[in-house]
């Protein structure tokens, strides 16, 4: 504990830079506003900010991370409150009671209260987050590359099964990313793999490229489907009821408390995201509840239950994302993406080696949850509204502008922006048939890890394939894998008895 | 096209693609088809669960509609082509100028006004953060080449 303590304090230093705090604010403030825009979302933010990034120091492109993503899943209570619309899947809960609410002339005691909350969940995210990675990047030091090779296959299968309503098209995404993965030059044998005789194939196929591409150009393609050529009326964004007396922040403090637990547990479970938290939370509170009736009517707390638990899930997921690189959501496995494009490869080694940027992120974290607090306020919310007035058809070609300046900055090249068409097209045609995308990106991050691994321990073992079901660690991650694809085939029976067939949204 | 239908196509070519990757690896050396082909069978495989699930599942939706709109789809295809290869022969900030108003418009926009200001804040704020202060490389304009 007092290395980590010496740790984050080390780090303070690096990351109360002004470059720092500034990239934070900025980071934090856009998060806000893309988390506000229904159509758009922390993974879009992101996978357009990753390739912004290159170049820039590795502390000031997570802090931006940090912010977007903590931002956005306040901005999108925006919306949610006032037009019953969630700005993220996240969202969703809050509009269960922070439209009433909006509705009965209380929006601004709304979006305070979803502002406090959220900052609250973020917060005690962060402080898990700095607590239970260091122990845990520790037990990875037991790990060789038979325990990594099934770590990848166990988040892949996780990330596969539980994201999205299909475990099959989940698989097959996985599949479709890892194949993606071997596109280039073997590192070991130097052969060239489906470059089809393409000289700007045979190193492969950037992260950033595909991560732009399966992300951000299919939103532009269904914005331009959905022709919607008006904003939002400045009438609808009005606030009222703003007063929150101290006494009603105070009743707050055992959803909070329930919310913050529920949220960190939710994110720690691979494949799992905010709006499972931030539905478990609802539900308990309003079990817990001494007038469970009133929730759906515009009670207070589950719009804080909701709002804590879906931010609370932010830092938490990056706990397995950065001890064993198997994200706890999707925008944890973009951020891994985002890690690795500056050179940083998660495990034990990161802990070691970049010590003020792991400790410096976990900070940024925290403070790009108190940034959400400082800004969030009523002032804010009423400014980061507006964007919401920007018509649809305005935002997707100022998005393409923004994908074409993050990717071009990768290699300098013409080729990666017509190839990142080609992976908007795929993603275009994945989202049209409920194929979930996360496990496509995973793919091809853990892809490479997979099969260096799986080739190092059969060399090892010169070529004796009971090396990989033998050693304990590994039959302890087996098993795991093992249950978590029979997870599907369990729910499906549970539901069939029950008659209930509801499905998590993937962020 | 009926969701079975779509469900259907979907696996023939995943299936296709997997015996492709599959095929392929073959002429790869001996070390380097292991993992690809693993995963070719892997999505073979899946692609079959697929395709099966397709002529067993039943009635389910079948009014969801792949394009919402198979015009504007092509349309926006259009643009964002036009967009980026205007981006290497004219320049980004060209490009731009010229495709960003482009698109508001010929998807229906008519706020002269919106399309103009927002074309060149967006213009004024990426030529600021991320050439100015963050200095990254963009296609340099038409008329600043030498």
């Amino acid at each position: 504990m007092e290395e980590v303590l010496f740790a984050l304090w080390h780090a303070l230093f690096a990351v109360l830079s002004w470059q720092n705090i500034l990239a934070m604010v900025f980071a934090t403030l856009c998060g806000v506003v893309i988390g506000a825009l229904p159509g758009l979302s922390a993974t879009i933010g992101i996978a357009v900010l990753i390739p912004l990034t290159f170049g820039m120091d590795p502390m000031v492109a997570l802090g931006m991370m940090a912010g977007i993503y903590n931002g956005s899943m306040y901005g999108g209570a925006i919306p949610a409150v006032l037009l019953r619309i969630p700005g993220t899947p996240s969202a969703i809960v809050t509009t269960f009671d922070g439209f009433p609410m909006s509705q009965q002339g209380k929006s601004g005691a709304a979006l305070r209260i979803a502002c406090i909350s959220s900052a609250i969940g973020g917060m005690v995210s962060a402080v898990a987050l700095m607590t239970l990675a260091p122990p845990l990047s520790l037990v990875t030091l037991a790990f060789g590359p038979t325990e990594y090779f099934w770590v990848a296959v166990f988040g892949l299968a996780s990330v596969s099964v539980l994201l999205g309503r299909d475990p099959v098209k989940g698989m097959l995404s996985a599949t479709f990313g890892l194949l993606v993965g071997t596109l280039g030059t073997d590192l070991v044998t130097g052969y060239e793999r489906y470059t089809f005789g393409i000289l700007e194939l045979t190193s492969g196929l950037h992260i950033v490229i595909v991560l732009v591409g399966l992300y951000a150009m299919p939103r532009v393609l269904i914005m331009a489907e959905d022709r919607i050529r008006e904003g939002v009326s400045a009438a609808a964004l009005k606030f009222s009821g703003a007063k929150l007396g101290y006494s009603a922040v105070r009743r707050f403090w055992k959803p909070w408390t329930r919310a913050s637990i529920i949220g960190i547990i939710v994110g720690i479970l691979p494949g799992a995201g905010g709006n499972i938290a931030a539905f478990i939370s609802y539900n308990e509170t309003k079990r817990a509840s001494k007038d469970p009736d009133s929730f759906g009517k515009g009670n207070p707390e589950g719009v804080a239950a909701a709002e804590c638990a879906n931010n609370a899930d932010n830092a938490a997921a990056m706990i397995p994302a950065l001890t064993l690189g198997v994200p706890g959501n999707s925008i944890a496995a973009l951020i891994l993406g985002g890690l690795l494009v500056h050179g940083l490869q998660p495990g034990p080694a990161l802990f070691r080696e970049n010590a003020d940027i792991v400790y410096g992120f976990m900070i940024q974290m925290f403070i790009t949850s108190v940034l959400v607090f400082i800004f969030g306020g009523l002032v804010a919310s009423r400014i980061f509204a507006q964007a919401l007035r920007l018509p649809q058809v305005m935002l997707a070609p100022l998005i393409v502008g923004l994908m074409i300046v993050g990717v071009y900055s990768v290699n300098n090249s013409m080729f990666d922006l017509y190839v990142m068409m080609i992976f908007g097209l795929i993603g275009y045609a994945m989202e049209k048939l409920d194929f979930p995308l996360a496990p496509a990106v995973l793919g091809l991050i853990l892809g490479n890890m997979a099969e260096i691994n799986l080739r190092l321990a059969l060399l090892i073992a010169r070529g004796d394939m009971s090396v990989l079901f033998t050693r304990p660690i590994s039959q302890v991650i087996i098993a795991l894998t093992v249950i978590v694809l029979l997870y599907p085939v369990y729910t499906s029976w549970k539901d069939r008895r029950k008659g209930v067939f509801a499905r998590p949204l993937e962020d | 096209m009926s969701l079975n239908v779509k469900e259907t196509v979907t696996a023939f070519v995943l299936l296709a693609v997997a015996v492709y990757a599959w095929v392929e690896a073959g002429s790869f050396a001996e070390e380097a088809r292991v993992f690809p082909r693993m995963i070719a069978g892997a999505m073979a495989v899946l692609s079959l669960v697929m395709l099966a699930r397709s002529f067993f599942a039943g009635d389910e939706d079948r009014a969801t509609r792949f394009f919402k709109s198979f015009p504007t789809f092509l349309l926006c295809l259009a643009l964002i082509f036009g967009y980026i290869y205007s981006t290497g022969l004219l320049g980004y900030f060209t490009a731009s100028a010229i495709f960003i108003p482009a698109f508001a418009l010929l998807l229906g926009l008519r706020r002269p006004v919106v399309v103009v200001a927002s074309t060149v804040c967006f213009i004024v704020v990426v030529h600021l953060v991320f050439v100015e202060a963050f200095d990254r490389p963009l296609p340099v304009e038409f008329f600043l080449r030498q």
